[in-house]
């Protein structure tokens, strides 16, 4: 057997639990999107003008009902892509070493490598290829499904679903296994290692999307209140007569509280203020990242996601260089 | 038991005990934080309501609003909690022996498998009962002060899988479900996986179930459009109808369409003339019985896997 056959013999071998649970799950989930898709398809093909949010047509009252009950059922699917990174990541990342270290087998097997860095490279990249493979597979059956539930949108340009479909679900998946990786190195125990590991994920992933949301509010715009088909909705803003654009905690801490909003969206302190302009509080309006800036934002984020999983890989191995084997 | 053998309990799983009791006091601590801000700033509010006639200059400093949000997450933290604490204390009572190939050991010096059994789960059945209390207690805090609700005085079913005694009863069930999955599957992940799969089936069959039984016995109950919702009290409701005031029928809003079609609304808003508008559910005040219920079920499912890895660490190889 080659060398590479060899390793992925080996590496399977001793994941193989995790990797067959990872590939059940994403088979699953998966089949579940391809049939959602197959069967919005078929409704959305029947009567494609019912499908126009932006038209109305007579003749559509009952008929996109069914299309939208399989759409919400299907957005469940979309949910759980959204987690399966992180799971899968925790899952292949975690008893990498620290299964090791646990069963008392990490020295011999260090003691056998080349390196303990080149052993732990092989064993990443095995799991790394794992669940690039399989995230694959769910980052494009999730755009199938969204493009399939929403046919009416140009989703290249529409952060509809951001974070549960397309490349950044790998990226995310990444991240979440060097956490695994980085988590067994310190703690050497299988479960306290992934519980570790899930509560740092929360809050390493809290902190990037509080991070990148600061970091996008500059390519915001602002926009009268409503929905905003296709942008990336940040929160509602007032805009001072002045011009000046401020939070509604801000709006509190100067004493200013709303009572009315007209139907231009002008807010007033009190009802009987209604009517007389000057003494407006300012105008409602909500901070929204257009959608073309969409694939921008994505690479951004993953740039940002992925340098992070190449932190946390570096300091796994700096772990289990100095640490010892037990 | 002796002393001896619950420290050597707490030992062996020393690292996921740390993690959980600080877990535990956090959550504990910061819902009862956010209960008593919620209850300041509400009160305040509702002062300045009074005073004033309005609730212009009324805001408060966090708002109500981010007393809502910070409850919701507490009350997230509540409901994985008894999972969580289940789950990764339940699963390595025995896979890990077997993982670790130490079980043959522990077996041979004790005096049974069944008393090792005992000895292991008996000590973190009590922690984990005790850290779902605490959660619950802090949770049950958090729903009784909500903002937007008056359930100061009976939350009735309000947050009912978050909050409470439920917590505790579950945490014991989903322990004992994952010692019996540990005990058969001897690898500690694939054992926590499937652990937590078979609860996942479990609950969401429990719930089901639940839901058809409540339905069955949901009855009609006046509605009483107070500030904060259709009926007080925290009741279940399952579905709004129409009573015939002449005959005392009651019709669900889609038979009242089918029969009668728009007609009986001429405004489009109101409800139709001779019918009083109803929800069905269970009271509030039924909370008790309902969670009597359920947890007689989880103490069934509890008994039924602690006999089953019972007999499954009495009969199985040691590796």
């Amino acid at each position: 057997m080659s060398r590479i056959g060899s390793w992925l013999v080996l590496s399977f071998r001793l994941n193989r639990w995790e990797v067959l649970a990872s590939a059940a799950g994403v088979a699953l989930l998966a089949a579940g999107m391809i049939w959602f898709t197959w069967q919005l398809r078929t409704l959305a093909a029947a009567e494609p003008a019912c499908l126009d949010p932006t038209t109305y047509v007579v003749a559509c009252e009952q008929s996109p009902q069914a299309f939208y009950e399989l759409a919400s059922f299907a957005e469940g699917l979309s949910s759980v892509a959204w987690v399966a990174p992180f799971g899968m990541g925790l899952v292949l990342g975690v008893p990498l070493v620290s299964r090791e270290i646990e069963q008392r087998t990490a020295g011999m097997a260090w003691a056998l490598s080349r390196s303990r860095t080149s052993w732990l490279v092989r064993r990443v990249a095995f799991a790394a290829l794992v669940l690039v493979s399989l995230l694959f597979v769910l980052a494009i059956t999730s755009e199938m499904q969204a493009a399939a539930q929403m046919p009416t949108r140009h989703l290249d340009q529409d952060f509809a679903w951001y974070g549960r479909r397309g490349g950044l679900l790998v990226v995310r998946g990444l991240a979440a296994l060097g956490v695994g990786v980085l988590a067994g190195a310190l703690v050497g125990r299988v479960l306290p290692a992934l519980l570790l590991a899930a509560f740092a994920s929360v809050l390493i992933f809290t902190v990037i999307s509080l991070g990148m949301d600061r970091w996008i509010e500059a390519d915001a715009v602002v926009m009268a209140t409503g929905d905003p088909e296709g942008g990336r909705y940040l929160g509602e803003r007032v805009e001072l007569p002045s011009g000046e654009l401020v939070d509604y905690g801000e709006l509190g801490r100067r004493g200013l509280s709303i009572e009315v909003i007209d139907e231009e969206d002008r807010l007033f302190a009190r009802p009987e203020d209604v009517g007389h302009p000057e003494r407006m509080i300012g105008w409602g309006r909500s901070l929204i990242v257009p959608g073309r800036l969409y694939p921008q934002i994505v690479l951004r984020e993953s740039a940002v996601v992925g340098g992070a999983a190449v932190l946390l890989a570096l300091a796994a191995t700096f772990v289990v260089t100095r640490r010892r084997p037990g | 038991m002796s002393l001896r053998a619950w420290r050597l309990a707490f030992r062996m799983q020393r690292l996921e005990l740390l993690i959980f009791v600080a877990a535990a006091v956090l959550v504990t601590v910061a819902s009862l934080l956010i209960a008593w801000g919620a209850s300041e700033a509400r009160a305040s509010f509702d002062a300045c309501y009074q005073a004033s006639g309005t609730d212009a200059g009324c805001a408060s400093s966090p708002s109500l609003n981010d007393f809502s949000m910070w409850g919701g997450f507490a009350k997230l933290g509540a409901f994985l909690t008894p999972f969580a604490l289940g789950l990764f204390l339940g699963v390595p009572v025995v896979a890990r022996e077997m993982e670790e190939r130490t079980a043959g050991i522990a077996w041979t010096l004790s005096r049974s498998r069944s008393r090792w059994l005992i000895q292991r789960v008996l000590p973190l059945a009590v922690v984990v009962i005790v850290l779902a209390a605490a959660v619950g207690i802090g949770s049950e805090f958090v729903t009784r002060t909500n903002p937007f609700a008056e359930l100061d005085a009976n939350p009735g079913f309000a947050d009912h899988t978050a909050r409470g005694w439920m917590l505790p009863v579950r945490a014991l069930a989903v322990l004992l479900v994952a010692v019996a999955v540990g005990a058969m599957v001897p690898r500690q992940l694939p054992a926590l996986l499937l652990a937590g799969a078979v609860t996942l089936a479990l609950f969401v069959g429990l719930s089901i179930g639940m839901d058809a039984w409540m339905t069955a016995e949901a009855r009609p109950m006046p509605i009483d459009e107070s500030r904060f919702g259709l009926v007080a009290g925290g009741p279940r409701i399952f579905d709004i109808a129409y009573r015939d005031d002449a005959t005392g029928e009651v019709i669900t809003m889609n038979d009242f369409y089918n029969r009668y079609g728009d007609i009986a609304f001429p405004d489009g808003e109101q409800g139709p003339e001779g019918f009083t508008q109803v929800a069905i559910g269970i009271p509030g005040e039924e909370y008790a019985t309902w969670v009597t219920r359920e947890s007689a079920i989880l103490g069934a499912l509890a008994l039924a896997s602690g006999a089953l890895a019972l007999v499954v660490v009495r009969r199985r190889r040691p590796s």
